[in-house]
């Protein structure tokens, strides 16, 4: 049990802080993939309305895959001693829904200015 | 680690970077910083969302319903920002020892959904009313 290969298993915290963090990304990740997805229904074939919300399903899939690499650094952190603060993705998340909420205006502005 | 006379509130402080403030706190405490942080963007995501959904199915005249679907999505951003600078400032009183900070996101958040579940409520009552 103690063995868990790829040097990414001596120490473990027993709470899985770094597992229960990393899943709380996914779902912020699949949340800004949500309400992305809800834009881009809510434009429907409007291309220019669509596309803040094509750009949010590119980053949340981004961001899921940065998470991934955020897991390990995590993981490494902590078993050496050092500190899994990492502010610049933290900053990235937060302006990145910031944008998408200016973007959703703008969104539900323009379908209400364009019925089809 | 702790360090109850803290330099936090000298001012100068607050710019440093964040790596440079203090010392590094249990990473326990640094992890849960984050997830609160994101939990917080997950509710202004969820603000979004519904404030979408109210725009395009919600009950009432398509005034109101855009106006309370709108302050419902940029309360959603005004959260995510707000939420940001509450994760730097927490990250910060830890690294130093100070107190954590408070923070008016929840009064703000609960005063503006009571808001809206409210007038949402009436929409729905007075169109059942009315049909």
């Amino acid at each position: 049990m103690t063995e868990q290969g790829a040097g990414l298993g001596a120490g473990r915290d027993t709470g899985l802080q770094p597992e229960r963090t990393a899943m709380a990304w996914q779902r912020t990740a699949l949340g800004l993939g949500g309400v992305s997805a809800l834009l881009v229904h809510d434009a429907e074939s409007r291309i220019a309305l669509a596309t803040p919300g094509v750009v949010g399903l590119a980053g949340a899939l981004a961001l899921l895959l940065l998470v991934e690499r955020r897991y390990e650094h995590t993981i490494r952190q902590v078993t050496s001693g050092g500190t899994p603060m990492g502010p610049r993705l933290v900053r990235w998340t937060a302006w990145g829904t910031v944008l998408l909420s200016v973007a959703a205006v703008a969104v539900v502005l323009g379908v209400a200015a364009t019925p089809q | 680690m702790r360090r109850s006379e803290s330099v936090a509130s000298s001012g100068s402080a607050d710019r440093l970077p964040l790596s440079e403030v203090g010392e590094a706190p249990d990473y326990r405490f640094t992890l849960a910083n984050e997830r609160t942080f994101l939990a917080w963007v997950r509710t202004a995501l969820a603000l979004m969302a519904a404030g979408v959904a109210l725009v395009q199915y919600g009950p009432g005249p398509a005034l109101v319903r855009h106006a309370l679907g709108l302050l419902m999505i940029l309360l959603g951003g005004v959260l995510a920002g707000v939420s940001y600078r509450h994760w730097e400032r927490t990250e910060r009183a830890m690294r130093v020892g100070a107190d954590l900070p408070r923070s008016p996101i929840p009064r703000l958040v609960a005063g503006v959904l009571t808001l809206a579940a409210a007038v949402a409520l009436a929409l729905t009552v007075v169109e059942m009313a009315g049909s």
